[in-house]
């Protein structure tokens, strides 16, 4: 299967990027090691899995570089991922792109560098394993070849990550990994003094759904409610599948009253469209949405919050949305 | 070349025998151990001795494998 790279579209690398959930995270000795043996193979003092975000190339692992990050606009992988090809710079000092950058006049003195793709099955070139000198030096064909071998593991690694965290049938993140990077999410609100907003989603009377129309006509159900969010959140927000018709929606950086107009324009478009299952099936969602709480650093405390208003939107006649405001869980509904 | 790498990629797999790999991860296992021949060819064709090529596979696999579990463990959790 040849997969077309996707070089024009930045936003859609990086929300690749994202994805896989790797940045910032800690170090995994698969990683480590392949940096390692590509550094003893090649005989190269430096090696790196590089990771290119927004602004920064960062390194899931790394030898000899001595740095857990770059900034991008003086990363040399932020050239390799521009194509398909591996990416080759024999002596950086002859070279009018980084004879004077940072890295070459200074620490740690690159001279040379091979760099391969590290490309997403879905076409993007989300980093590079690279492997890099402080001497001019040719990469032959031979080396190139362990090197992109080397790659391909790197991607099965990743990949393999990736299944683990997200739900086979929506793609939306697992229970486990949406409640880790919540977490995380939720630290750094709270650190910062930031708003952050939660929303549970749950389809209205699904097991009429399941119980009329079939399981396979409730799973379209269920995927279509998937797509419709995923499709109307930023980059910055977390999706994930809790379980059954019930999902998870948070929301850094919004407050209540964005994170409702935000929400509330996702219960209406579902509501509003009947889903073809082969059958026309009208269906409605009921959510209950919860701000972080000054101080609060605990998931399941937010979540707790969040689903006594899902609880309360049920009550009040389903497809609405009931807000839990900070402290008591005081109520305002949206009825369509 | 192909013939002895694909040996030391059967050697190395050895310890994924009996490992019960879900529908799911497949796919994703068997491209794996594509690779992992790539790797041992290309290994091999640049000069290095099997014993080298043995102990690179060895080293890759043994992670990937500890990673492999681990995933199949979550699968298991998120779907039960």
């Amino acid at each position: 299967v040849t997969t077309v790279l996707k070089n024009d579209d930045e936003e859609g690398r990086l929300r690749a990027l994202d994805r896989l959930a790797i940045l910032d995270t800690t170090a995994e000795a698969p990683f480590d090691k392949i940096v390692n043996l590509v550094r003893q193979v090649l005989h190269v003092p430096m090696c790196a899995v590089s990771l290119v975000d927004r602004n920064r190339q960062w390194f899931k692992a790394q030898c000899g570089l001595g740095v857990g990050e770059t900034a991008r606009d003086i990363s040399f992988c932020t050239h390799a991922i521009g194509g398909p090809a591996p990416f080759i710079v024999r002596n950086a000092v002859d070279d009018p792109r980084f004879s004077g950058n940072p890295l070459v006049i200074g620490t740690p003195f690159i001279r040379s560098y091979a760099g391969i793709p590290l490309s997403t099955r879905d076409g993007y070139n989300i980093g590079t394993l690279c492997a890099i000198d402080t001497k001019p030096r040719d990469f032959p064909d031979s080396e190139i070849a362990i090197l992109e071998n080397f790659a391909k593991v790197v991607v099965d690694e990743l990949e393999l990550r990736q299944i683990a965290s997200s739900d086979h049938m929506t793609g939306a993140l697992s229970r486990r990994a949406w409640t880790d990077a919540a977490q995380m999410e939720i630290n750094r609100a709270s650190r910062y003094g930031r708003p952050l907003s939660l929303a549970i989603l749950d389809i209205d009377k699904f097991k009429v759904i399941n119980d009329t129309y079939g399981h396979p006509a409730g799973d379209i159900v269920i995927k279509r409610l998937a797509a419709l969010c995923m499709a109307s959140i930023r980059e910055s927000d977390l999706f994930g599948r809790f379980g059954g018709e019930e999902f998870a929606l948070l929301m850094p950086e919004t407050n209540l009253g964005d994170a409702e107009r935000a929400i509330e324009r996702i219960r209406t478009a579902f509501a509003g469209e009947p889903i073809d299952t082969g059958c026309s099936i009208g269906a409605t969602v009921s959510i209950g949405l919860a701000l972080l709480d000054v101080g609060e650093t605990d998931v399941s405390a937010l979540i707790d919050r969040a689903d006594k208003a899902l609880y309360q939107a049920k009550n009040a006649g389903r497809n609405c949305t009931v807000v839990a405001w900070p402290g008591e869980p005081a109520i305002r509904q949206q009825i369509a | 070349v192909p013939k002895i790498a694909k040996k030391l990629v059967s050697q190395t797999l050895q310890s994924l025998h009996g490992v019960d790999v879900p529908k799911r991860l497949r796919d994703s296992v068997d491209q794996y151990q594509r690779h992992l021949l790539d790797l041992a060819v290309t290994l091999r064709t640049s000069g290095e001795d099997e014993a080298k090529v043995a102990k690179v596979l060895d080293t890759v696999f043994k992670s990937y494998r500890a990673e492999l579990i681990k995933t199949i463990m979550t699968l298991r959790g998120n779907d039960g």
